[in-house]
């Protein structure tokens, strides 16, 4: 049987090797990754990350999500929201994520459609029988 | 003729009705305060007055809270940064639909443990 995977990593390091980078603060990594970001990676934001901070932090991520969308879309890398959720009840619904794409300048359709292409793309890439 | 018809449709403005959502989340004791709170915080005093967030019904872990539709992606992004953590179930427009749909929505969120 054929397994479908993605490699996930915290690491902007490995971003040759991996199909997602999931960062926290994009400031702070931002000239890193201009220099290790390749076409067609991955990068991530969670929202449970920023869950346990005060407004001002929350809003402070909020623009530095819309940073990230200009960065990606100058650098050809796939823009990623999720939940980041381990636990069921840090899971966000599907119209909280549409509502914060909404915030933070994206369209959630064509969101979601260009994250489908993407997906299928990465996906077609990394097959494992097991 | 005109005259009548200009005071008729100024009648039909003022008596629109301020259109509403009500929301199902499931979260812990106290959710709705947290949210009011968060939406205060994130959206400011006005846009949250303009909210209205209001706690209609709630039965152990769900809550059905009613908020204005204009505000409604502000509340429903307010959710996704509250903590303790809430999960928005479902969305109507009115009550009677939401409990319909409710039971399922539950199962689902659930089952995806």
């Amino acid at each position: 049987m054929d397994f479908q995977y993605l490699v996930v990593s915290a690491n902007i390091k490995d971003s040759s090797r991996v199909d997602i980078i999931t960062i926290d603060n994009f400031r702070t990594v931002k000239d890193r990754l201009k220099k290790e970001a390749k076409s067609g990676l991955g990068i991530e934001i969670t929202i449970d990350s920023v869950r346990n901070r005060s407004s001002p932090e929350i809003a402070s991520w909020l623009q530095q999500a819309k940073e990230l969308i200009k960065f990606c879309k100058m650098s050809r890398c796939q823009f990623i929201l999720s939940s980041g959720a381990e636990l069921p009840d840090r899971q966000v619904s599907g119209q909280s994520l549409d509502a914060v794409l909404r915030i933070i300048g994206i369209e959630p359709q064509s969101y979601w459609q260009e994250l489908g292409r993407w997906l299928d793309s990465r996906l077609a890439l990394r097959v494992t029988r097991c | 003729m005109a005259r009548f018809q200009a005071c008729f449709e100024g009648n039909k403005m003022l008596r629109r009705k301020a259109k509403k959502r009500y929301l199902a989340i499931l979260g812990p004791a106290g959710a709705t305060e947290v949210l009011q709170k968060r939406h205060a915080e994130l959206f400011g005093q006005i846009k949250s007055s303009q909210a209205a967030i209001k706690e209609i019904r709630s039965e152990q872990d769900t809550r059905i809270i009613r908020c204005s539709l204009e505000c409604a992606d502000s509340v429903l992004a307010a959710i996704a940064f509250c903590n303790p953590p809430m999960v928005a179930l479902d969305m109507s427009g009115t009550i009677k639909r939401l409990k319909r749909r409710l039971p399922a929505k539950v199962n689902t969120a659930a089952g995806s443990i």
